[in-house]
């Protein structure tokens, strides 16, 4: 029996974030006309996220995940489709009414060195956001960023290091204050933890997994690691090539996938208990180039049981047996 | 025993002082086994590696040990003779395979000239021998894929042209550093398969060096932690995730999350952070991230014990 997990309850089941047919494309090749192709990297996804929970968003490199997570950010333009927050049309907004929507959006990266700036303290760094928004009165702001300091199990005397001087952790823990300055509702933390030491990783997830019980966060996190997104999801979404392939309740993706794709994801995956294998779909290797308009099922050309169809008509996302959705024909 | 480590010491002498990478570690592997070498990033598991094929980068050297490879010391060899045992004798794949083939040469030329660097064969033999060991690594249409050059291949064909040039020579000892970290799941688990079918294949020990514990579990016959430079644990696989002994040991497999294993539980992770090289606490280097710790911990590092047939652990708690 799957062990309800503690911040289950936390999630209230209304939407906070719907993504509809969202696409983004990027350009590449020749500059001129005729030569110039297109990447897909979002190609048509559908997505919710409910209030409160926390939804996983897993898949290979190149799947399109970290683009999926900056387009609902704006962080990268989308080139088509829709992104509402809590009922509102982000990607209608201007560019003041962004700025001021993203207060309750943030981001956590995955390199915490790159997105810190070498040149402040780290006081400095929690506060500018605080500041700029206007969050607390000025004469509030020094223990502010003492109290996000201990939200991310920071001691108080960290406000006068630099980035370089902190470990990897420490520097994640930071970009996570940040994150927390505004008082967001919602945070995509795109692999929030895979550029740390394995023994610093589950310090930074728990960190994360508080916020969500105990401040009710929203969070998007993508990551490459389906054993990290297991311990730390309510939902898991799975992408590739651009497409969510399948969605459920956590326990439900891993115990009983639906898409294929997914079932050899998971198969792929060690167990973790020695002596033990599981049997293996075998893929064939990914062939097709970049810019190869998609026609049919995008995993058709690697899938197992491929039939006629998949390579005649794009699979749509829907509602399966166990509450699974998934895009697939046959199954 | 194919290959015997004694009180191999490597250091890296800086400006800033000593960084002791490689801190008396003794172990021994055997012929047609599998070991793995567990620990986090820089905990000096590289090192180990790259002494035991004599390439470590200067600053760095061997100050103090033995390599014994089939009874015959390895220190004691000089370079022309070394240069036999690397891919002879023993073969190394990197993690990242990108970086580790020549990228103006054809695949199929790479590995060419290393089978006739270890074996009396033509060119054409060598040639057709290559395009063989690309069929046996698992490559598709071998024949034109010989001909390729490495940007021409993906990441997974990249690693699996790049284990056939390092099991050409026919090595008995196949070192993998983290060979499969730069891979996505599906094709990571394609290389693991690969790695196991051809260390029964060719009756190879494998020396596989990682961080991943889930890789550790489904590949390792044996498994030795390594932490600060100093192996911590060293134990049959199966042992080691029933009962680990050494305090970073229990974390470390407690804080790795594994598939479909406790579910709901909170995730635990050690205290603190991996302690800079440069400033090692006194004792045992752990002692400032254990919830055992004592006064006693403080004072010397641990001696490496047998605790039970086949089981050693370096912990003043641990009996």
């Amino acid at each position: 029996m799957r062990v309800l997990q503690g911040h289950m309850s936390a999630v209230s089941g209304d939407v906070l974030l719907e993504v509809r047919d969202l696409e983004t494309h990027f350009p590449f090749g020749g500059r001129w006309a005729g030569t110039r192709q297109w990447v897909r990297a979002v190609d048509g996804v559908n997505l919710e996220v409910r209030r409160g929970e926390v939804l996983g968003l897993v898949g290979e490199s190149g799947s399109g995940k970290t683009t999926l997570g900056r387009s609902v950010l704006r962080l990268i333009e989308p080139t088509r489709g829709s992104v509402r927050f809590d009922g509102i049309d982000v990607l209608g907004l201007s560019g003041r009414e962004m700025r001021r929507l993203r207060k309750r959006m943030q981001v956590v990266f995955q390199d915490p060195y790159k997105s810190l700036s070498p040149r402040m303290q780290i006081g400095q760094i929690i506060a500018e956001p605080i500041r700029l928004h206007s969050v607390v009165p000025d004469g509030e702001v020094e223990d502010r960023v003492d109290e996000l300091l201990g939200k991310v199990g920071l001691e108080t005397y960290f406000r006068h290091r630099y980035p370089h001087e902190m470990s990897g952790g420490q520097r994640q823990r930071i970009a996570i204050a940040r994150a927390l300055a505004l008082e967001p509702e919602f945070i995509v933390a795109d692999e929030p933890v895979s550029a740390l030491d394995v023994s610093v990783q589950a310090q930074i997830l728990n960190i994360l997994l508080e916020l969500q019980r105990s401040e009710g966060i929203t969070m998007l996190m993508i990551s490459h690691d389906l054993a990290v997104i297991e311990r730390v999801a309510n939902r898991i979404a799975v992408m590739y090539r651009g497409k969510i392939v399948e969605v459920a309740e956590a326990g439900q993706l891993i115990d009983t996938p639906i898409h294929p794709y997914t079932q050899a994801l998971i198969s792929a995956v060690p167990t973790g208990r020695p002596g033990e294998r599981k049997p293996r779909a075998r893929l064939p290797a990914e062939s097709s180039s970049l810019g190869e308009p998609a026609k049919g099922c995008p995993f058709a050309p690697r899938c197992p049981e491929v039939q006629g169809v998949c390579r005649q008509v794009v699979p749509k996302l829907e509602r399966k047996r166990g509450g699974h959705d998934a895009a697939c024909h046959i199954r | 025993m194919l290959i015997e480590v004694r009180n191999l010491k490597s250091y890296f002498f800086l400006d800033e002082g000593i960084l002791k990478a490689v801190d008396d570690v003794s172990f021994v592997i055997n012929e047609g086994e599998a070991v793995a070498l567990v620990g986090e990033s820089g905990c000096g598991k590289t090192i180990v590696a790259l002494s035991l094929l004599d390439l470590i980068p200067s600053p760095g050297r061997i100050v103090e040990g033995q390599i014994l490879f089939n009874g015959r010391d390895l220190r004691a060899m000089d370079s022309e003779q070394m240069r036999q045992v690397r891919g002879r004798h023993i073969g190394l794949v990197f993690q990242e395979p990108g970086a580790a083939l020549n990228p103006v040469y054809t695949v199929g030329s790479q590995i060419a000239d290393v089978l006739r660097l270890h074996r009396p064969l033509t060119r054409h033999e060598a040639q057709r021998e290559s395009v063989k060991l690309l069929g046996d690594v698992g490559i598709a249409d071998p024949e034109q894929r010989a001909k390729a050059y490495p940007f021409e291949l993906s990441g997974g064909m990249q690693q699996r042209a790049l284990i056939a040039t390092a099991i050409a020579g026919r090595p008995e000892l196949l070192i993998a550093d983290e060979p499969t970290t730069a891979l996505d799941p599906t094709v990571q688990a394609e290389v693991l398969d690969l790695l196991r079918h051809l260390q029964d294949e060719y009756d190879m020990a494998l020396l596989l060096i990682t961080h991943d514990i889930g890789v550790v579990a489904e590949m390792a016959d044996r498994v030795m932690v390594m932490y600060t430079g100093k192996i911590v644990e060293m134990a049959e696989v199966h042992a080691l995730f029933q009962d680990p002994r050494h305090p970073y040991t229990q974390g470390l497999l407690a804080s790795a999350p594994r598939l479909g294993i406790g579910r709901g539980e909170p995730l635990r992770g050690i205290p603190g952070t991996v302690p800079d090289f440069l400033e090692l606490p006194p004792g045992c280097t752990f002692h400032t991230r254990c919830n055992l710790a004592d006064e006693a911990c403080t004072t010397a590092f641990p001696p490496m014990e047998e605790i039970a047939p086949g089981r050693q652990c370096a912990c003043y708690k641990v009996t």
